[in-house]
C-alpha cells in the first residue's frame, strides 16, 4: 500500500517536473523566437539604415559632384563671356578641367579655318619631349579618324607651358583621353588629357569632363545661335538699304559690306569685297583709312556732302561704332548716292533759269513797246498811228505768250496737286479735230506746211472739249514750229477691241533721238535743239500729259530719229 | 542580312575607332558596359551572345552619350563600309 502510494506520489512529482520542464522549454522557446525576431528586425533595421546611408551618401556624392560641375561651368561661362573664338573657348575649357582630375599633360589641338593646326600644351608636371610628341601624335591621330580625312601639320602653330622638359626623365603616356569640342555641330577643338601612370582614367572621370565640356559648349552653342540670329537680322537690314555700307573693326578689316556697295564703287561681283576694293574705287577721291582714324579719335561721325567719283555723286558719312558700353568696337561707312538729286538739282536750275529767259523776253517787249508808245504819245502832233498800232500788237503779243506760260505753269501746277477738273461731256472728236487743223492751217501755210485730217465724219466721245482741244492744238502747234516743209497728217483711229481712240499727228519736221523721247514729257526737259527760234518752255507737253492721264489716256511720240519727223499721238478710252 | 562575324567586326572596328578617338580606357569602359559583348584590351570583339543588332546599338548609345555629334560622325564613315548595317 505504502509502495502504491510512493510511486503515485514519485508519478505525480515526476509529472510536475516534466510540466514544469515543458513550461520552461515553451518558455524557452518563446524567449528565442522573441530574441530572433527582434534580433531579425534589429539586422533588417541596421540593413535598412545602412542601405538609406548608403543611397543618403551617394545622392550627397552626386550632388556634390554636380555643384561641383555647376561651378566648373560657371566659371567656363563666365570666362568665355560672348566670345565666339573658338581658340579662346577651347582654351578656357581646358584650363578649367584641369583642376578637376589629375594628369601630367593637358593640351588642345584646333584646326583653323584656313587648315593651320593649333596645338598647345600645359605641362603640370615634369615629362620629357617625347610625351609631348605622343600626345601630339594620338591628338592628331584623333582628330584624324573623326573628320576621316589627313590633316597637314607643317607649319603646326606649337606652345607648351608649365613645368619645364626633361629629356633625361624615363616616361611615356600611360593613360590619356580625348574631349571632342563640338560648337554648333562643328568639331572645333579637341581637348587631352595625360598622365604617365597606367590606367588613370576611368569611365566614370572622363564622363564628368565629357559632361561639363559638352554642357559648355552647348551654352556656347546656344550663344553662338543668338549671336549669328541677330548678325543675321543686322546684316538683313544692312543689305535692304539702298545706300552702300561698310563696317570696319579697328583693325581696319572689313567685317560687314552691302551689295550696294558694289555698284557704287564699281567692285565686279563673284568675288568677296576686300578693303583693298573699297580703297581702290575711292583712290584720288577719298582718303577713307584716315577718316576712319579720325572719326573714331574724335569720337564723332564724319560728313563728306559731296564726293565724285566717276559718273557718280557721293555723300559719304563715316561714324564710330560703339557696343552697349560705349567702347568703340569699329567704324562705318555709309555711301549715299546722290547722283539723282545732283542731277535733278541741276536740271530745276537750268529749268529756272529759262523760264526767267521765257518771261523776261516777252517782258523786255511790253517795256520796250511801253516806251515807244510813250514817246510817240507825247509827241502830241504826230503820232504815226500806224507805228501806235504795231506797238500795241507787239504789247498784246507779248502779253498772251507771257500769260500762255503762266497758264501753263498754272496747269502743271494743277496737275501735280491733283486739282486738275475736267468738264466730261459727250463731243464729237472729229469736229474737234477740224476745228484746230482750221485753227492752225494759216500758219501752216506760212511754212508751205499742208494739215491733212483723215477721220471718220463722226464720232462721239465722252470728254473735255477745251482740254482735248488744247492737247491737239498743243501737238499741231510743236509739229509746224519743227517742220520746215512737207506736211502735218492728223490722224483718227477707232480701236473698238481695245476701246480706244486714238488721234495720232504726223510731221516731216526734225525728229526726236532715241535718248531724248523719254524726257518728252518731263516738266524740267525740253526738246535739244541748237535753233533758237524753235526752242520752248516745253510745259506744252508736260500739261498735255496731265490732261490725257486725267482723262485715262495716254500720250507718247514715236521718231525714226533725228531729221526723219516724228509721231505725236494720245488715245482716250472709248467708255469714259 | 549581316551574320554574327559581321557585326563583331563592326563592332570591332567601331570600339577600335573610339579607342583611337577618346583613347582607350574611355572607350573599352563604354563598350564593356553593354551586355552580352565580350571585348580584349586591344578592341577586338571576342563574344557577342543575344541580338547582336542590339549589341550594336547599346555600344552606339554608349558612345553618343559622351559625343553624340563625334560618336555619329564616327559611325557614319563606319556605316558606309557596312552599308548592310542598321544603327
Amino acid at each position: 500500500m505504502n509502495s502504491r502510494l510512493g510511486s503515485r506520489c514519485r508519478l505525480r512529482v515526476w509529472l510536475r517536473f516534466y510540466k514544469t520542464k515543458m513550461i520552461v522549454n515553451i518558455l524557452l522557446i518563446i524567449d528565442f523566437l522573441m530574441l530572433a525576431v527582434v534580433v531579425s528586425a534589429y539586422i533588417y533595421a541596421s540593413l535598412r539604415e545602412r542601405k538609406f546611408l548608403r543611397v543618403k551618401a551617394n545622392q550627397s556624392l552626386e550632388l556634390q559632384q554636380k555643384v561641383y560641375q555647376a561651378e566648373v561651368l560657371k566659371e567656363i561661362s563666365e570666362r568665355i563671356g560672348y566670345s565666339l573664338d573658338t581658340n579662346k573657348i577651347v582654351d578656357i575649357i581646358t584650363s578649367s578641367l584641369g583642376n578637376l582630375l589629375d594628369y601630367d599633360a593637358v593640351s588642345y589641338m584646333v584646326l583653323e579655318e584656313g587648315g593651320k593646326v593649333v596645338f598647345k600644351c600645359h605641362v603640370e608636371n615634369t615629362v620629357n619631349h617625347q610625351f609631348i610628341e605622343d600626345i601630339k601624335h594620338k591628338m592628331l591621330m584623333s582628330y584624324e579618324a573623326i573628320l576621316n580625312s589627313k590633316i597637314q601639320t607643317a607649319g603646326m602653330d606649337e606652345s607648351i607651358t608649365g613645368n619645364i622638359l626633361n629629356d633625361n626623365l624615363k616616361v611615356k603616356v600611360e593613360s590619356f583621353f580625348n574631349l571632342p569640342v563640338v560648337i554648333s555641330q562643328k568639331l572645333v577643338g579637341l581637348i587631352n588629357v595625360a598622365s604617365k601612370d597606367r590606367g588613370r582614367y576611368g569611365e566614370e572621370q572622363a564622363s564628368i569632363l565629357y559632361t561639363i565640356t559638352n554642357q559648355a559648349a552647348t551654352a556656347v552653342s546656344k550663344l553662338q545661335s543668338v549671336l549669328q540670329s541677330e548678325k543675321g537680322k543686322l546684316e538683313a537690314v544692312i543689305y535692304s538699304l539702298a545706300d552702300g555700307v561698310i563696317t570696319v573693326d579697328l583693325n581696319y578689316q572689313l567685317v560687314v559690306y552691302n551689295p550696294v556697295i558694289r555698284d557704287i564703287l564699281g567692285i565686279a561681283s563673284g568675288k568677296p569685297v576686300t578693303m583693298y576694293d573699297i580703297v581702290d574705287g575711292l583712290a584720288g577721291k577719298v582718303d577713307l583709312r584716315t577718316k576712319i582714324e579720325q572719326a573714331i579719335a574724335e569720337d564723332k561721325a564724319i560728313s563728306l556732302p559731296e564726293v565724285i567719283l566717276k559718273d557718280k555723286a557721293l555723300e559719304l558719312t563715316i561714324a564710330p561704332v560703339k557696343d552697349s558700353q560705349g567702347e568703340i568696337i569699329a567704324a562705318s561707312a555709309v555711301f549715299h548716292d546722290i547722283t539723282t538729286e545732283k542731277t535733278l538739282d541741276k536740271t530745276r536750275q537750268e529749268f529756272t533759269a529759262m523760264m526767267v529767259h521765257e518771261l523776261r523776253a516777252p517782258l523786255t517787249a511790253v517795256r520796250w513797246s511801253s516806251e515807244s508808245l510813250i514817246k510817240n504819245l507825247s509827241i502830241a502832233s504826230g503820232v504815226d498811228q500806224a507805228k501806235v498800232k504795231d506797238t500795241m500788237v507787239t504789247i498784246e503779243t507779248a502779253s498772251n505768250n507771257m500769260l500762255e506760260l503762266v497758264n501753263d505753269l498754272l496747269d502743271v501746277a494743277k496737275i501735280e496737286s491733283g486739282k486738275f477738273d475736267l468738264n466730261l461731256q459727250q463731243y464729237d472728236i472729229v469736229e474737234v479735230i477740224n476745228d484746230q487743223a482750221k485753227v492752225f492751217r494759216p500758219q501752216a501755210e506760212i511754212k508751205h506746211l499742208a494739215i491733212n485730217v483723215t477721220a471718220p465724219p463722226k464720232y462721239m466721245l465722252k470728254f473735255d472739249r477745251v482740254r482735248i482741244g488744247q492737247v491737239l492744238g498743243n501737238l499741231i502747234s510743236n509739229a509746224i514750229k519743227y517742220s520746215d516743209s512737207g506736211q502735218i497728217d492728223i490722224n483718227l483711229n477707232i480701236n473698238v477691241e481695245e476701246k480706244t481712240a486714238t488721234v495720232s499727228v504726223k510731221d516731216t519736221g526734225i525728229g526726236v533721238s532715241r535718248e531724248d523721247l523719254a524726257d518728252l514729257f518731263s516738266k524740267f526737259k525740253q526738246l535739244k535743239t541748237g535753233d533758237r527760234s524753235r526752242k520752248g518752255t516745253g510745259l506744252g507737253l508736260v500739261v498735255s500729259k496731265g490732261i490725257v492721264e486725267a482723262h485715262g489716256g495716254k500720250i507718247w511720240a514715236e521718231s525714226p530719229g533725228e531729221n526723219l519727223g516724228s509721231t505725236f499721238c494720245f488715245s482716250l478710252p472709248l467708255d469714259k | 542580312m549581316p551574320d554574327q562575324v559581321e557585326y563583331g567586326q563592326m563592332l570591332t572596328d567601331l570600339i577600335q575607332k573610339q579607342m583611337v578617338v577618346l583613347g582607350p580606357n574611355i572607350a573599352l569602359d563604354k563598350a564593356r558596359k553593354v551586355p552580352g559583348l565580350k571585348v580584349s584590351d586591344d578592341g577586338t570583339v571576342l563574344e557577342v551572345s543575344g541580338d547582336p543588332q542590339m549589341v550594336l546599338k547599346g555600344v552606339a548609345n554608349e558612345y553618343m552619350q559622351l559625343s553624340g555629334q563625334i560618336a555619329q560622325m564616327t559611325l557614319n564613315s563606319l556605316l558606309e563600309k557596312y552599308p548592310q548595317m542598321k544603327v
